[in-house]
């Protein structure tokens, strides 16, 4: 049976159980919109904006584990995408991006709307193909969801011209045995196991640096089991909260630049770290020449090239998290560490003590911090959170503790200001049955809130909460301590959003006061047939704390003072 | 221990076994270990041969922060297969997360740090020399002592060919200086690891080489 290949793109999909697309017609890609029609089991969310697609898929992929797809046209279509493929490459984001080319025959020559799109994207992708003819097409699109999902996971873009798309062919769909050149076999040496194991038994003062990997690797189990048999405490990067439970005794919280106290001691302190699933981004580790000094370390990880990339290990072992942690656990003997947790107690104690959450309520602005205090309190804590980037997504991570897998999706590596209306809508629909708040400045908000439209149109019940500081306060923060309080293009004029949602017709709601926050949450949860905005009005020029300024030593901590912060 | 000129195939045969030449002891001291000796890296791999192989490689040493002396691709006896080499000169240490970054692109199939290993490295230059018919001859007669060809000759200039490693040819280059060198071009090194040990692939192939494979056979019925 002959067949387009734009037929060939939609059935393609179907063959990889995808159901559900995000993407923005045009010229270059209108051949696969027109067939679109002869494909009613793929339902396709026209978003307003491209790199709202990606961050769609992404967090679409992010919630269902599913590869998450995304189509855009040739040109700007393509490029808008380039923002979506560095936040889901960064973050190690199983993705498929399809995009319409020129014509092959007009390729090279700047025609209307040509960009090289395989070019721009070849550092922000996994891989990345331009199809030049059509009997290629299954064997590429077969290959491209393949290498999305393995090993590491990562965004692919395929290029697809118009003439290709145009084309038929005969070409059936390949019986293809995918086992790629690059792919790590992941035999693990028992030797290096072994070794493992002396160094934990060895260990007095050991941590567990839980990261991303683990939530992808489905090992939360064996890593609670490896904290609980050793006794050994467990210290979350941003992208590896949900992995651990927040309010395990054993877990210290986050680690890094905005880590709590207690985690970075215990790193600094530590003899022997255990690295599950995490990449020593610099964020985690301030200054490498300073980093964790007294330990040994172990390096768990997909990506063979994670492996003393940024920090020397003593064992690294390359290979699927969940199947490692089993064979390491197979005869790990049990252990106390009473001493080491005593210590860890006292640096908690003390972060207690100097905790905004003790003073802010005394105060008449409301505070970020208790913001998302009350939004934990409140939604019962069981909710998804998708956070966008800056001040209100560090304070998320301190203050809402996540005790089950896959209930925060943010951009971790890339930063990516504006991810977090477009990914939440994505995760909504891929866990129609969660509550979802997008967590998001007024900065990152105005950013991509063209895509509320998108909410609209489609129906999907997010609950979006908006913390309007006035100013893009990460910035600002470092204005503030590094750069004399010069408050440079950083006070920010907002909208008045509520009137934007009217517009959009998204109910919504403001709130200034702490005695109003319960309430409103609550009549936010209760809208569930469409999206609904809150904002939240909070303290101008409050700071994340603590923070360990970029690139210096991870204990060299700037803490919140403790006077009073209000006198200030 | 011997000098990797030494070892020279042109005179020695592939095992590498044989006595120091003339050419080698013109070009400066022997004094190196067996091998490359680690004065750069040199990383080589068994690649798909990709249409978009170059490009990607490229991008990849760009965007990894590797300041990148060389890259040679050139076909294999096996269809459809290639031989990258990268060198990073003055380097060494480098040479080991190169290997790791190259594993991860997914045409890639084997990888070889020769950085430290046996191995013979060699590069093709052609230099265009300027000459009167005196100064004609004794070109010709220090190609002979640095195993150089002539391969065009004009009214005023020769092309002269060798092939050797960096030393070798800096020594020749040095020599001809002084004639004055018009123009040159040299290929950048290739490598490979001496004696038995060879490259192989592990069966793991890409839809693209299959499909390539499928059609070969399609074309061969």
């Amino acid at each position: 049976m002959s067949r387009t290949g734009a037929q060939l793109i939609w059935e393609c999909l179907e063959r990889e159980g995808v159901d559900l697309v995000f993407g923005y017609p045009g010229g270059a890609i209108l051949p696969a919109y027109d067939a679109l029609t002869e494909y009613p089991g793929i339902h396709h969310v026209l978003t307003r904006h491209e790199q709202g697609a990606t961050h769609m898929a992404d967090g679409y992929a992010r919630a269902s584990g599913k590869v998450g797809v995304a189509i855009a046209t040739s040109g700007p279509g393509a490029t808008n995408l380039v923002t979506g493929l560095g936040t889901a490459m960064l973050d190690s984001v199983p993705m498929v991006c399809i995009t319409g080319q020129v014509p092959t025959t007009a390729l090279g020559g700047d025609a209307f709307q040509e960009i090289d799109i395989v070019g721009i994207s070849e550092s922000v992708t996994k891989h990345n193909y331009l199809v030049r003819e059509v009997d290629e097409l299954p064997f590429v699109l077969k290959e491209a969801f393949h290498v999305a999902r393995s090993g590491r996971p990562g965004p692919v873009l395929v290029d697809i011209p118009k003439d290709v798309q145009l084309a038929s062919t005969e070409e059936q769909w390949p019986e293809l045995q995918l086992r790629l050149p690059g792919e790590v076999d992941l035999d693990l040496d028992s030797k290096l196991l072994d070794q493992a194991r002396d160094l934990i038994g060895a260990a007095d003062r050991p941590v567990i640096l839980a990261g991303h990997g683990i939530l992808l690797s489905g090992a939360e189990a064996q890593v609670k089991k490896l904290a609980e048999t050793c006794d050994i405490p467990v210290s979350l990067t941003l992208l590896g909260k949900g992995a651990f439970p927040e309010q395990h005794p054993l877990c210290l919280g986050m680690m890094g630049m905005h880590g709590t106290a207690a985690s970075n001691q215990a790193i600094q302190e530590a003899d022997l770290l255990i690295a599950l699933g995490m990449r020593f981004d610099d964020r985690v580790t301030g200054n490498l020449a300073t980093y964790s000094p007294h330990s040994k370390k172990i390096h768990v990880d997909i990506d063979a090239a994670e492996i003393g990339k940024n920090v020397a290990v003593d064992v690294g072992l390359v290979g699927d998290l969940a199947p490692v942690l089993v064979r390491l656990l197979e005869e790990l003997p049990s252990k106390g560490h009473g001493a080491w947790r005593a210590q860890i107690g006292m640096w908690h104690q003390d972060a207690d003590e100097r905790d905004i959450l003790r003073r802010a309520r005394r105060g008449p602005t409301l505070m970020a911090a208790e913001v998302m205090d009350a939004l934990w309190r409140f939604t019962g804590g069981d909710v998804i959170n998708v956070t966008d980037v800056g001040q209100h997504q560090m304070w998320e991570a301190q203050y809402f503790p996540h005790q089950r897998p896959g209930t925060l999706f943010t951009s971790g590596g890339m930063g990516t200001m504006g991810y977090a209306v477009p990914a939440a809508i994505g995760v909504k629909l891929a866990r129609p049955e969660e509550e979802v708040w997008a967590i998001v400045g007024d900065g990152g908000f105005q950013m991509t809130m063209c895509e509320l439209a998108t909410a609209v149109q489609e129906g999907v019940a997010i609950n979006i909460a908006i913390v309007n500081n006035g100013y893009l306060g990460m910035v600002r923060q470092w204005q503030e301590l590094f750069y004399d309080e010069r408050y440079n293009q950083t006070p920010m004029l907002a909208p008045d959003f509520c009137r934007i949602a009217t517009a959009f017709g998204i109910p919504s709601m403001r709130v200034s006061r702490r005695d109003q926050l319960e309430a409103t949450i609550q009549e936010a949860q209760a809208h569930r047939q469409g999206p609904v905005l809150v904002e939240m009005v909070v303290e101008q020029h409050d700071a994340v704390f603590p923070m360990v300024p970029a690139g210096a030593d991870l204990d060299a901590m700037i803490r919140r003072p403790r006077p009073d912060f209000e006198q200030a | 221990m011997e000098s990797p000129k030494s070892a020279d195939p042109q005179t020695t045969g592939p095992s590498g076994a044989g006595p120091s030449s003339a050419g080698a002891s013109s070009t400066g001291p022997t004094s190196k270990a067996p091998g490359l000796g680690g004065r750069c890296a040199v990383v080589s791999a068994l690649v798909e041969d990709r249409p978009d192989l170059l490009s990607q490689t490229v991008s990849l040493l760009r965007r990894r922060n590797f300041t990148t002396d060389s890259v040679t691709v050139g076909k294999t006896d096996e269809p459809h297969i290639a031989r990258l080499t990268v060198t990073l000169e003055d380097q060494p240490t480098e040479a080991q997360r190169l290997a790791r970054e190259l594993k991860r692109l997914m045409y890639v199939i084997r990888v070889e740090d020769l950085t430290w290993k046996p191995a013979v490295l060699r590069e093709l230059v052609l230099i265009k020399v300027r000459v009167d018919p005196a100064s004609r001859a004794q070109v010709a007669q220090l190609c002979e002592v640095f195993r150089g060809r002539i391969v065009d000759v004009a009214q005023e200039t020769v092309i002269v060919e060798t092939t050797g490693d960096a030393e070798k040819i800096a020594g020749f280059l040095e020599v001809l200086r002084p004639f004055g060198i018009a123009e040159m071009a040299r290929t950048g090194p290739v490598a490979l690891g001496r004696a038995n040990q060879v490259l192989q692939g592990d069966g793991k192939e890409s839809s693209w080489l299959q499909r390539r494979r499928l059609k070969d056979a399609q074309q061969a019925s």
